[in-house]
Order: C-alpha cells, then structure tokens, then sequence
C-alpha cells in the first residue's frame, strides 16, 4: 500500500496543495504562480535603476531602454558608454534578478523625449543638443547645471524647450510613463512559472540645494496614475509634501485599485533634511503609512550609521563598523563638501532617523521614521543589481566607464547593494505586499539568506525543523512590531542567517557573526543605542590573503540565535534589527586598482601609483590615512528592525468558530494592548477593529459613545453591526483589554486551513496590529502560538 | 470624428494611401526616362561624420559610417516622396507646424489660422523647415512599414513563428524535489560517512520525501523546494548542484549532493521538461510577432523600390 500513500503526502506537503490563503488581496489578472509557499521564500530584486529618460543618464552616455534594463536584469549583455561617450562596453550580471523596479527621474520625461525625437521642434535647440552630445565627465558641468537645476531650487519650472511653440513636454512625459508601463508589461512573468517580476515605479527628484529628499514611488500592479508626478509639478517650497499629496489623490484615494509606497533613498546626501521633523502628528501619521521603507545603501553610499576612524568618533554612535561606504560630503551642490564627524547632520543616517522617530512616537502618538529596508544601486546605465566587486563595470555611465575615471573620481562610490523580500511567491501583490509589511531586508550586494523575529517565540529553537513554522505562530517577522508580550520580561529574538552560495567564479563568502541594533528611548526621553553579538565571532586568523585577494581561514556557512534583550525595560520604545556581517574581502577598488599595478597594500603603494598615474593616487587610501575606506571590507545584511511598542498588542486570544449551517458563525477575542494610548478614548474617537486574511473576515467600528462607561469598563450597549458583546477596560500603566464576541455571523471568508490572520485596532492615529499563523481544531480557527 | 481624425494610426492609414498612389503616378510614366539625382556631397558626409562624432565621442568605423550614408540617402528619398505626393498639403501634423511657424514670422496676430499657414507656404518653409522634414520621413517610415492585407497570418503562419521563436517562448526545465540536509557546521569532519548512513536508511526503509521533515538538519529555505528552474538550483545550493543532478531517477533518494552548506540527499518529486508554450497560449504575441517581421520586410522592399527610382550618388571626401 506504500506506493499509494506516499504520493498522497506529497501532493499535501507540496505547494499550493491544501496551502491557505496569503494575507493579502489578489488584484492581478494572471496565472497563479506553480511555486508558493505560505512560510515564504526570499526573492532578490532591486528597486533603483535609471535609462536614457532619465536626463543625468543621458548626459552620463547611457542610451540603454527600460526594456534594456529589464533584460539586463533577467541575464541579457546590454551596451554600457565608455570613457568616449560610445557604447563599446557591454556587460550582464552574475546572477539574474527575481524582481525590479526601473525608476527613472520623472522630472525630466517630457524634456528628454522632445529632445530624443527628431521631428520634435525643440530637438536642433542649443538644450537639446547639449543633452544629445556626450562630453567628458569633467566637460559635463554646463550641461548638467542647464538641465538639472529645476531639481534644485524651491518651485521649479519645466526647461525653456518647452515653451517652444509645438513642443508639448506634458503629452511627450506621458509617453514616456507609457513606455514605462509597457517596458514592464513584457518583462513581467505573468505565466505560472513566475520567473520574473517587474513593479512599475519613478524616481522624484526634489534636491533643494542638492541637499537629496529623493524618493521613489513603487506600485502595486498596472493601476498606476496617469502622469508621474515629480518634483516639478509638486513643489511645495522643496518639502515632499506635494508628492504625498499626489501619491494620496492620484492612486491611495484614486480608487483605481492603485496602491503604491514612497521610499525615500540617499539620505547620506541630504544635508540633514531627508527626515525633517514632522510639523505634527497627522503628518508623523501621514508618513509612517506614505513612507514604509528606507534605501539604506547604494552606489552612493551607506545610510545605516558613519564612524570616522581618524578621530574615533561616530554621528550619535560609537559602532566602529559604520565606516563601511562612506561618502566624505553630507550633500551635493555647492556646499557639497567633506564635513568634519562632529558637524555632520546626524539624521543623514538611518539609524539616528529611527532613534528620533521613537522619540516622535511618543510625543506625538505616531513615528514618521518607521522604516523597513531596501538596497539597490541607483545605477544610471540601466544595469540593475549589477553588484559584484570583482569586474564591477561602474555604474554611472562614462561617469566611471575606465579604472582611471574609478579610482580617480568615484573612489568612494560602491556597487551598491539588492532589496531581499520574504514573499509567498514571485508576483506582484506577493512582492508589493512583502514590501508594505516591511518583510524585507537590504543587503550590500552579496546574498546571505536572513530570518529574523521577535515576539513570545516560545518553542522556537536553532535547530528545530519547525523554527519558520513556529515563529510565524508565536512571533512577527522582521518590519513588523510587538507589544509586551513576556510582561516585563524581554521578548525573544529568533535570527538565523546562512551564507551566500555563491557562483562559479565567485565563491559565497563565510559568515562572521550576526549582530542585533537595538535604539531606545528611555523615561526622560532620550534616546540611546546598542549593538549586541548574538551568533558568530570574529576569528582574528580570518581574512584575505593581500596578494591574491582570496579568502584565508574560514568563518560560518550558518548562524543562528534566539536572543533576549538583557537591558529590555517594558515602558522604554525600541527597535531592533539584525545585521548579518560576512568575513572579509576586497573592496572593488582594491581589485581594480591591483589591476592598474597598484597594491594598495603594498608599503610602495604611492611609489606604484605615482608610477601608474595621477589618476590612481587614491589606490593608497586606507584605514591609516582615510576616515572611512578601506581596501578590505565586510559585506553585509540589514533585516528590516521589529519595533517593540509599549502599547501595542501584548497579548490575543481569539477563535473563529464555524456553525453547523451557513451564516452561524462565530469570533470571540480578547485583546490586551500594554498601554493606554492617548487616541483610545471610546466617548471621543471611533474605536476599529479588523480581523483580515486575504478577505476581510470581520471588520466593526464602535462610533463614540457605542462604548459607555459602565464602572470601570466601557462596555457596548446594544448589539451593533453583528457584535453581541464587547467591553474595554482602561487600567492605566496596566494597559487596556478589549474582548468582543459576535452573533451568528457568515465568517466563511475566513479559510479553514493554515493560514495568516491578521487582527488590528485602530482608534484617532493609534494603531496596532498582529499578524500570526491560525490554525483549524476541529471546528475553530484560532491562533497557534502565544 | 474628430478624435478619429487626429489618431495617429490614422495619419499612417492616409500616408500609406498617398505614397501608394504617388508610385501608381511614377510607375505610369510621369518620371520616364530621366531618373532624379540624389548628391550626398562630401560636405554633407563630413557633416554625418561630425554629427555622429559629437554624440558618441568618437569617429564612426566605416561600417557605421555605411549606415548613415545610407540612412540620409533613404530620408531624402522619403521626403521628396512625401512632398510629390502631396501630403503637406492635407498632413495635419505638417498644417499645424506651418500655422505655429506663420504665426512667429507674422506680425499680425489677427489673421486666421488658413492665411497663417499660407504665410508659411510662401515662404517655402515646407521644403526647409527640418522639424516638417524629419516628421514626414518618420511618417513615411511607418506607411512604408504598414502590413498589407496579405499580410495578416493564418495558423499555419503562426505556428511556424513559434516554432522558429521556440528558444525565446520556451519555458526553462524545471525540478520540483524535497532534500535531507546534513550541515557541513554540525556535522564535521564525520559528513560523509553520516550521509552514507543516512542514505542507506531512507532507501531501506522505504522513506518518502516526508522523511525530510524530521531527518534533515533545518535548511532556511525549508526542506520542500519548487518547482523551480534547473538555474534557479545553483542560486540556491551554489555552482554545480543542478548539473549533479542530471539524469538522476525519480521518487527515490539520490545523492549525496554537495552544495555551499554541506551535503544534499535529494529526491526529485517531479521533472517539467524545457517546454515550448502552445499557440493557444501566445497568440497574441505571436500576431504581432509576424506583423512586426513582415512589417519590417515590407518595409524594406518599398523602400528598395524607392531607392531604385532615384540616381543616387556619394561624394567622399
């Protein structure tokens, strides 16, 4: 009987066989995806990519298409610009990718494309032939002052071109988001074996005196806005204010089945200002939902956090890793120069960005800067996730088309990095929805696979064959948030890393350790950081061997560690995030300036540079004399953090009980929040709450006053949209409990099998949410886990 | 109406029309016997010369050079063909300019559109205006591009286009299998000779893939794995995982497999050959993908047939 029952098993063990549903809509019209996997796969992608429309890549040599990008992407050669202008260089990258975004300027679509096109009357214009003509890198001042300036000034105008008569920039720009659209379109796996996603997205590109607010605007699914709305047409005295305006009216609130999210990127290049203060709370709010995720690394730089080794000092940190990819400016432009450590913007990194926005939460009910991450490159020769060191092809045109034009101009720009995202499958609402939840993590360009959790995680152990299973029932993913759900005892952190593995030519590199950041606020309001090792060491015998660059001694293949947070206090806001740290290896520029004959570990470095030519002088930079390179580096991993709130869900029960005939079905919960948050007044805001799969399984709002006090209770007075009974108690320091239980109901949109549930209350800008595995006793649906 | 009129298809449509009758006028013998001279002269190949050097940094190599003698030879013929027949004269696009262009030469800004344009007529401004050159070169560009009746394909057509496109259409190999992991980290120095071992149980006990659930060491990406692409192996385990294995049975263990984290037992649940999709689910893409071909080799021809009307000669420098 063997052979019959064993193929049985497999067709249940198998995807999509007795799977539940994704927590999220399907809003798509394709073929399902033949591999999906409720547990969650990781995708590599990139979000950053700039073609021939976008006006600096253009000047920059680049001619490649969107299309281009996308094939690149998927393995094919494309043209790149050498250090004359012309496309004489090809190259395809190692590995192809199983997502990406192309995002170019939307500011200057219709300009580029007016001056692409012959016939176009602005096309023998003086502007248009400056753009047309490929100058050197050193030439380019002129041209990228006349085209670029708009991004730089308060309420920009669109270039002169366009006012000449028969040019119509706002008709050429829509053709040109049309383009866009259709370039993603035919790179988009809409087959059943879902090889390849494309997301639609743009890049605004508002930089009031080059000080960056860059952002890029990624949507869900083919439901986008008609124009892409950039700087230009937004402007609100050189504050985003006017994209989120658009994002909201043209595609949140469009009610086109539109959904999109705003990453703001190279905060490094901001000069401070990437993340302002939020004038108040509706904006923190407005933000912490427009603005989900964070670049924090591309070829430009990092934006984790800046050590400068030279004066043993960090902005708010003493974490010596964060010298890794420093730019030595704060912003471009004029006053685009090295600044010293102590009067670097602080919240040009990240990680003091999410250290303040505790701070915001607090005050104001909502955190502006709860960010998840993303990597890419911001490559401007329509090569996206082109990130190897050895052979690395530059990434900005004729920018850094030569090892001279490299090491001579670009020394402290990198490859850039890749955006990793756990999802179901390779789709575009499986994908879109990884990146909403902020189920992501960015690494620096390599591959190591990382899971991180926090939460009761009670069971889960290294080593279990149920370790996913069981913390996705008893804990939230990375880019999600837990309450005190252990009391006053710290949560659990449960993080397991493995190494990239690698390619033929290119061997993963071994892992170091994994670290955990953690950034508090403690009870007099300031804020505070800690880095913790939690798996792995650094073995001082590991390195690279100076001579060859290859690997000596060897590290871990696999990490893996649940945690406690030895410092945990309940009433202190925090975040914390995983970093996974590989061993070292070369840095790109070690390669290639090895290459040009200069060793720059070699004590004659100079002499050898001197002797290769000016160009290669900064071969010779390194931990003695620079405050942030190095020719060695370590590759890295940054989990999107877990933010533990005090107020938020810190405990649920709650069971959806199926009737013996249709429409008599039943939820009870009761949900224990470790705070009073100041919103949660039931006389004065309504009070919602949604329990949700890939449905809404049952949604009620209580409008003021539904709730009365009844002693110390509020409790619901008369049944209301199904709910038969429901109380909340506000205890003060102790939190808040809410139970509810509804009348037969038709509950059948909730699956019975396995699947993810998510229940979030939500009240004046308080919101909390929690999503679990849920699965079937007999005839209950019910969370598995604590 | 007037939405139908200002489409572009339209435009084509009428374009085609007009240059199929302007041949009807040549091939009657309205051109006989006297063949128009086309002169590229060797100021206008230096000019070719500077313009591309200006946009790509560099000279073009004698075959790029081949391409652009070529390509403004065929724009000039397109253009005199536009103007022989007529279109200027009804092209709206062509109308539009001229109006725009009259009303920067005129002074008075209170003449209608009809004299605006008439304006611009006199002055000769069709023939020199480039921006109206370049705009009826494109156009004629996709008139001559425009497929003919005959053109519209049959199944048999179509099939035939996908089998010659059968490497682009086709679906990679794909694998979908289950894998007991022995960790190179907790196993040590004794991996080979546990993963013999525990070979040798599975086979002798019989064990299907759910013994991967409780036999493997915990592998991120889980134990249960697909169906994927052959390639998309390598990205998983490293180099060499897929090819090694090639050819192995189904539904039992093979193995052992040696990946970036140590060894794989691995039993394959289920192979998809490399498949080529049936028309049934490219149509589309492959009506277009024969319009397209045969657009393109219309295209040609007509332009060869232009070509062959003129006299042209190339002046070096």
């Amino acid at each position: 009987m063997r052979w019959v029952w064993v193929p049985m098993l497999v067709a249940l063990a198998g995807p999509a066989g007795g799977a539940g549903p994704p927590p999220w809509a399907r809003t798509e019209t394709r073929e399902p995806c033949r591999s999906f996997d409720l547990l969650r796969t990781p995708f590599f992608g990139e979000l950053h990519v700039h073609t021939r429309y976008s006006a600096d890549a253009y000047i920059f040599g680049t001619r490649v298409l969107p299309t281009d990008a996308y094939a690149f992407a998927r393995g094919a050669a494309i043209p790149f610009a050498d250090d004359a202008g012309a496309q004489t260089r090809t190259a395809k990258i190692d590995r192809p990718l199983d997502f990406t975004a192309v995002t170019d300027h939307a500011e200057f679509f219709g300009e580029v494309r007016v001056c692409d096109t012959a016939s176009s009357p602005a096309y023998d214009s003086q502007l248009c032939q400056m753009l047309r003509q490929t100058v050197p890198p050193d030439q380019q001042g002129p041209v990228t002052v006349s085209w670029l300036y708009p991004a730089g000034i308060p309420n920009p105008p669109h270039l002169s071109i366009c006012q000449i008569p028969g040019v119509d920039c706002t008709a050429a720009a829509v053709s040109v988001w049309q383009d866009e659209q259709a370039a993603a379109e035919q790179f988009y796996d809409r087959t059943a074996a879902c090889a390849f996603t494309t997301l639609i997205g743009y890049e605004y590109t508002a930089s009031p005196l080059g000080k960056h607010l860059h952002r890029n605007v990624i949507f869900r699914n083919d439901h986008v806005p008609p124009t892409a709305k950039s700087y230009i047409e937004t402007a609100a005295g050189g504050t985003p204010q006017g994209l989120w305006s658009a994002v909201e009216t043209d595609c949140l609130n469009a009610g086109t089945g539109c959904d999109a999210v705003i990453i703001p990127h190279n905060s490094n290049l901001s000069g401070g200002l990437q993340f302002f203060d939020p004038a108040n709370a509706a904006e923190a709010f407005r933000r912490q939902t427009l603005e989900p995720l964070v670049e924090i690394h591309q070829i430009k730089g990092n934006s984790e956090c800046r050590f400068d080794r030279l004066v043993r000092a960090g902005a708010g940190t003493a974490d010596e890793l964060c010298t890794f990819e420093q730019e030595d400016v704060a912003q471009q432009g004029p006053a685009g120069v090295p600044v010293a450590i102590d009067k670097y913007p602080a919240r040009n990194m990240v990680r003091n960005a999410l250290k303040d926005g505790l701070g915001f939460e607090q005050t104001l009910g909502a955190n502006p800067f709860r960010f998840g991450f993303v990597g890419g490159t911001d490559n401007h020769d329509g090569a996206p996730g082109s990130v190897a060191e050895e052979g690395w092809a530059g990434g900005q045109g004729n920018n850094d088309s030569s090892p001279a034009r490299q090491i001579g101009d670009q020394m402290r720009t990198n490859p850039g990095g890749l955006t990793v995202a756990w999802a179901e499958e390779n789709s575009r609402d499986a994908i879109f929805s990884a990146l909403a939840r902020r189920e992501t993590y960015a690494t620096s360009g390599t591959r190591p696979l990382v899971r991180f959790f926090a939460g009761d995680l009670h069971g889960v152990r290294c080593g279990s064959p149920t370790f996913v299973h069981d913390a996705y029932a008893s804990g939230t993913p990375m880019g999600g948030e837990i309450g005190a759900v252990r009391g006053r005892h710290s949560p659990r952190f449960a993080v397991w890393a493995m190494k990239d593995p690698g390619t033929a030519t290119a061997p993963g590199t071994d892992l170091q350790r994994i670290q955990i950041v953690k950034g508090w606020l403690d009870a007099q309001g300031k804020t505070h950081e800690a880095v913790y090792d939690v798996a792995g060491k650094v073995r001082p015998d590991v390195g690279v061997d100076p001579a060859t660059c290859t690997p000596r001694g060897s590290g871990d293949r696999e990490l893996c560690s649940v945690w406690r947070d030895p410092h945990f206090k309940p009433g202190e806001r925090a975040f914390y995030y995983a970093r996974v740290l590989e061993d070292p290896t070369c840095r790109w520029s070690t390669r290639v300036c090895k290459a040009a004959g200069v060793d720059p570990f070699a004590s004659d470095c100079p002499a050898q540079a001197a002797h290769a030519g000016a160009a290669f002088a900064d071969c010779c930079l390194g931990p003695s004399n620079d405050a942030f390179l190095d020719p060695v580096i370590q590759e890295r991993a940054w989990t999107s953090p877990v933010w533990y709130r005090p107020e938020a869900i810190a405990r649920l029960r709650a069971a959806v009980r199926y009737g013996a005939r249709p429409a008599t079905d039943r939820l009870a919960l009761r949900l224990v929040l470790g705070g009073v948050p100041d919103d949660l007044d039931p006389t004065r805001n309504p009070l919602t709450v949604r329990v949700t799969d890939d449905d809404e399984i049952f949604a009620i709002t209580f409008p003021p006053g539904a709730l009365a006090r009844r002693g110390r209770r509020f409790v619901l007075r008369q049944p209301l949209g199904g709910v038969e009974a429901a109380a909340l108690a506000l205890r003060g320091r102790r939190g808040a409990t809410l139970t509810l239980r509804t009348a037969p109901l038709d509950l059948s949109h909730a699956d019975r099998s396995e699947h993810m549930v998510t229940v979030a209350l939500a009240t004046g800008i308080f919101q909390a949410a929690q999503t679990r595995l849920w699965t079937v006793h007999g005839d209950r649906l019910v969370p598995e886990g604590r | 109406m007037r939405r139908v009129a200002r489409a572009p298809l339209v435009h084509f449509l009428v374009l085609g029309a007009l240059l199929l009758g302007a041949r009807a006028w040549w091939e009657a013998g309205g051109g006989e016997g006297r063949r128009p001279r086309i002169v590229l002269t060797a100021a206008d190949i230096a000019r070719l010369r500077g313009e591309w050097a200006e946009e790509h940094g560099a000279p073009p190599d004698a075959a790029a050079e081949a391409v652009l003698v070529r390509r403004a030879v065929d724009e000039e013929v397109l253009w005199r063909e536009a103007l022989a027949a007529g279109i200027p004269e009804r092209d709206p696009v062509t109308r539009e300019r001229l109006v725009r262009l009259g009303e920067f030469l005129g002074e008075d800004g209170e003449r209608g559109r009809q004299a605006l344009e008439r304006e611009a007529r006199d002055l000769g401004l069709v023939r020199s205006d480039l921006v109206i050159r370049r705009h009826l070169v494109e156009a004629m560009q996709l008139a001559l591009a425009k497929p003919a009746p005959a053109d519209v394909p049959s199944d048999a057509d179509l099939e035939a286009w996908v089998a010659a496109h059968a490497a682009e259409l086709a679906e990679a190999p794909s694998v979908r299998l289950t894998h007991v992991y022995l960790s190179a980290e907790a196993h040590g120095a004794a991996i080979d000779a546990d993963a013999a071992r525990l070979l040798g149980e599975l086979r002798r006990n019989g064990a299907g893939p759910e013994a991967a659930d409780t036999r493997s060491d915990p592998f991120l990406r889980g134990a249960h794995l697909g169906p994927l692409p052959d390639d998309d192996l390598d990205r998983i385990f490293g180099p060499g995982f897929a090819g090694a294995l090639d050819g192995a049975p189904l539904r039992t263990w093979v193995g052992p497999v040696r990946s970036s984290y140590g060894l794989h037992l691995v039993w394959i649940e289920e192979r998809r050959p490399a498949r080529v999709p049936s028309l049934a689910e490219v149509r589309s893409r492959a009506v277009l993908g024969v319009l397209r071909e045969r657009g393109a080799r219309r295209a040609e021809e007509r332009m060869a047939q232009l070509r062959a009307a003129y006299d042209v000669r190339v002046e070096r420098p």
